[in-house]
C-alpha cells in the first residue's frame, strides 16, 4: 500500500508546478490523489506492533510471561486493543511501522465482554494522526462488501496487511461484531480494520473462526463509547491496575454452601479457554473443621490435580488457564472428620474491569 | 505462554458463528529475551491464602457425592448463549425436521398441588421434578416452534403462560427470569437475556437450594432448557461445542450426584447420547430431538 515517489519525478513534477505558475496557470491539486497519500502513509503511524512483557496467575503466585499483539491510535496518545492482549500486562511497548517506539504504560479502560482494552502513552507524539473512527450506520449491514485493510502483528514480525471485504456485521444487545474476509494470523489481535478506499477505522481485529473461514473485529463505534467515557480519565499504571486485591471482580460465578459428610467430596466441573483468568475462593465455616481443597484438570489421563491443600481458613486461588480444558474444583471433607464439614465456595472468570474502568 | 488462544465460545456473536473461534493475538514472541519486569507488588498477598499440603491420594479418596454444575463459565459461553438462542430467529426448516420438531414436543401438565409437597426426597424424583424437565425444554423450544410453525407456538405460549402456580415452586430468581421470558414471548419477542439469565439463574439456584429436592427441581429444569438448546445449537450447527460441554457437566450431576436417584440414569443416557450428536461436524436436529424423547419418556421415583 506504500506510495513511492522516485526523486527525478519529484523534480519533474515541480517544474511544471513552476512553469505554469510563471504562465499565471495554477494547477488544480488533485485533492483525492492527496488525500489518499496522507491516509495511506497515515496508517503506517497510527497502526502499533505491541510487545508486552506481563504475568500470568498461578494459584498463590505469578508468573513472568511476554506475549505480542497490535494496537492502533484512536486519539493522541491512546491506542485501542484487545483486552487479552493488555490484560496482566506490566510493560507494554510498541513500534510503529515507521520503526517509531512508544511506550504504554497506563491503562484507561477494560471490557471484557468486548474484549476491548484502551491504553495509554507515556507520551503524546504530535507527529502521529490518531485513526478517524468510524461513526455507526443507521443499518451496520450496509457496509457488508466494503474493502477492508487489516493491520496486525503477525508472529510478532512487525506488522503485515491483509486485504479483503466486511461479510456481515452482527449486533447482539450492546455487543456487535464485524466478520471480514481477511485472513489475520496470531499476533494481529487488537490490530486495526481499515476502510480501504477512506483509511476510517471500521474496528479492532478480535479473533478468527477456523470453522467457519472467517475473521471477527469489534466495531468502531464501540471504541468510540470507549473513548467517549474514559478518553479524558487519568487512567492507572499498568503495574498495579491488574493486582488482585478485594476490588476485584468476578463474573460468570458460581457459589455454593455445602456440609459434606467426611470422606464425601463436591466437585464443579467449569470448561475454560486458554488464557482466561479464574479465581476460586474457599471459605470454611469451622477453622477447626478443615476442608480438603483441589483444582485440577481433565487430561487424557484423568482428572490431574494441579493446586490443591488443607484449608482451615479463607483462601483466593487465581489461574491463568494454560490450556483449554474442563477443569475441576474438588472440595472434600477429610475422612476422619467427626462431623459435616460446612463450606462455602465461589469459581469465576476474572473482571478486570471492576479495578480499572471506575477510575 | 500460548500461541494462539482458543476461545470456547465465542465473543463472537450472531446468527452463524459463535464457538470455536481462535483469539488472533496474545502470541508468544520469537525468540527474544522477554524484558525483565518487577512483579513485586502486583500481586497483593494477602488475598491469596497458604495452604496446607494435601496428597493426589486424599483427594482420589474422596466420594464425589455432590456436582455444582454450570451453565456459563466465561463471558465468552455467556455471549455465545445469548447469540445462539437469537440465531433461531435466522433458522428455516426442511419438511422432515420440522414435523420432527413438532412430533417432539411434550404436554406438560403440572402436577396437582405443585409445589406444596415440601419435603427433601434425597434421591428420588417426583412428578414435579419430570414435570419441570418437560418445561425448560418447552421453555427454550418455542423459539424454534415460532420459525417452524407460528400457530402452534401461539398455542403453546399461551398454555405457558397459564403455569403461574408451577412458577411459584421454583427459586425466587428463576422466577424472576421466567418471568421476563414469558413476558417477552407473550408479546411475540424471544429476550435471548432472559433465557440466558434463566439458565444460568437455575445453576446458581442449585447452589443455593440447601436440600436435595430443590437441587434435583433446579436441575431438572436446567437439564431441560438444555435439551432445547442442544435443539437449537443442531439446528442452527451454531455452538455446539459448548453447549455439548455443559451437557458433560449435566450427565455428571446425574450420575455422581447423590441428589439424583433412579430416573436420572436414563435422563444421562440421553443427555449423552446428545452429546455425542453435538460433537459431531454437522449434528442432526431429528437426532437430538429423538433421544430427548427418551428423557421425557423417564419416570418420577415417587
Amino acid at each position: 500500500m506504500q506510495r513511492s515517489i522516485h526523486p527525478s519525478r519529484l523534480m519533474c513534477a515541480l517544474c511544471a508546478v513552476l512553469v505554469l505558475s510563471a504562465l499565471g496557470c495554477k494547477p488544480k491539486p488533485d485533492e483525492t490523489v492527496t488525500e489518499k497519500t496522507e491516509a495511506t502513509d497515515s496508517w503506517r503511524k497510527q497502526s502499533v506492533a505491541l510487545k508486552v512483557t506481563g504475568f500470568s496467575l498461578n494459584g498463590g503466585e505469578v508468573k513472568q510471561s511476554s506475549w505480542v499483539g497490535s494496537g492502533v491510535f484512536i486519539a493522541p496518545g491512546i491506542i485501542a486493543t484487545n483486552a487479552h492482549v493488555a490484560a496482566r500486562g506490566i510493560q507494554i511497548q510498541g513500534r510503529d511501522d515507521t520503526n517509531r517506539p512508544h511506550v504504554f504504560d497506563k491503562i484507561l479502560a477494560i471490557d471484557m465482554a468486548n474484549d476491548l482494552a484502551i491504553l495509554k502513552a507515556d507520551y503524546v507524539n504530535e507527529d502521529v494522526i490518531p485513526a478517524t473512527l468510524l461513526e455507526r450506520p443507521a443499518d451496520p449491514k450496509s457496509l457488508r462488501q466494503t474493502k477492508i485493510l487489516a493491520v496486525g502483528n503477525t508472529g510478532g514480525l512487525g506488522l503485515s496487511t491483509y486485504s479483503g471485504q466486511i461479510t456481515n456485521v452482527v449486533e447482539e444487545g450492546s455487543l456487535a461484531r464485524i466478520l471480514h474476509d481477511g485472513q489475520i494470523a496470531g499476533g494481529s489481535s487488537g490490530g486495526p480494520l481499515f476502510k480501504e478506499e477512506s483509511f476510517e477505522l471500521l474496528g479492532i481485529n478480535h479473533a478468527t473462526n477456523s470453522k467457519l473461514n472467517t475473521s471477527l473485529a469489534i466495531p468502531s463505534w464501540i471504541v468510540t463509547e470507549w473513548l467517549e467515557k474514559r478518553g479524558s480519565a487519568a487512567g492507572i499504571p499498568l503495574k498495579s491496575a491488574f493486582m488482585l486485591s478485594g476490588e476485584t471482580g468476578i463474573m460468570n460465578e458460581v457459589k455454593r454452601d455445602v456440609c459434606l459428610k467426611p470422606g464425601e467430596a463436591i466437585n464443579v466441573p467449569v470448561t475454560y479457554s486458554n488464557g482466561l483468568d479464574f479465581l476460586n475462593i474457599i471459605v470454611p465455616k469451622n477453622p477447626a473443621q478443615p476442608v480438603i481443597y483441589g483444582m485440577g484438570a481433565q487430561t487424557a489421563q484423568g482428572l490431574k490435580y494441579f493446586d490443591k491443600g488443607i484449608l482451615s481458613k479463607q483462601v483466593i486461588r487465581a489461574f491463568t488457564t494454560p490450556i483449554a480444558a474442563q477443569y475441576v474444583l474438588t472440595i472434600g471433607a477429610p475422612p476422619q472428620a467427626t462431623a459435616p464439614t460446612c463450606v462455602a465456595f465461589v469459581i469465576g472468570q476474572i473482571n478486570w474491569g471492576n479495578q480499572i474502568n471506575n477510575k | 505462554m500460548k500461541t494462539i488462544i482458543r476461545h470456547s465460545a465465542a465473543a463472537l456473536l450472531g446468527a452463524s458463528l459463535i464457538f470455536g473461534a481462535n483469539l488472533v493475538g496474545a502470541e508468544e514472541p520469537p525468540a527474544e529475551q522477554p524484558a525483565q519486569v518487577d512483579l513485586s507488588g502486583v500481586v497483593d498477598a494477602g488475598a491469596l491464602g497458604e495452604t496446607e499440603q494435601a496428597t493426589d491420594d486424599l483427594l482420589t479418596g474422596l466420594k464425589v457425592t455432590k456436582i455444582q454444575v454450570t451453565a456459563f463459565t466465561s463471558t465468552d459461553e455467556h455471549t455465545g448463549t445469548r447469540a445462539l438462542f437469537q440465531s433461531s430467529t435466522s433458522a428455516s426448516f426442511e419438511d422432515a425436521d420440522k414435523a420432527a420438531l413438532l412430533g417432539a414436543q411434550v404436554k406438560v401438565t403440572p402436577p396437582e398441588g405443585a409445589g406444596e409437597e415440601g419435603f427433601d426426597f434425597a434421591g428420588s424424583s417426583t412428578q414435579l421434578d419430570t414435570t419441570s424437565l418437560q418445561y425448560g425444554f418447552a421453555l427454550g423450544s418455542i423459539v424454534l416452534i415460532l420459525e417452524a410453525s407460528p400457530d402452534d407456538a401461539k398455542a403453546t405460549i399461551a398454555e405457558l403462560g397459564g403455569f403461574g402456580a408451577l412458577d411459584k415452586v421454583y427459586d425466587p430468581e428463576v422466577q424472576k427470569h421466567l418471568t421476563a421470558y414469558k413476558k417477552a414471548l407473550a408479546e411475540g419477542k424471544i429476550d435471548g437475556d432472559a433465557y440466558t439469565n434463566l439458565l444460568q439463574s437455575c445453576t446458581q439456584a442449585i447452589g443455593r437450594a440447601g436440600d436435595s429436592s430443590g437441587e434435583r427441581l433446579h436441575g431438572y429444569m436446567l437439564t431441560g432448557l438444555w435439551i432445547s438448546m442442544a435443539a437449537i445449537a443442531a439446528h442452527t450447527n451454531t455452538s455446539t461445542s459448548v453447549v455439548a460441554d455443559t451437557g458433560k457437566s449435566i450427565v455428571m450431576m446425574l450420575e455422581k450426584d447423590a441428589s439424583y436417584g433412579g430416573s436420572d440414569r436414563a435422563i444421562a443416557i440421553a443427555v449423552r447420547g446428545i452429546v455425542k450428536e453435538l460433537e459431531k461436524d454437522k449434528p442432526a436436529l431429528s437426532v437430538v430431538l429423538e433421544k430427548s424423547q427418551k428423557a421425557f419418556a423417564a419416570k418420577a421415583d415417587k
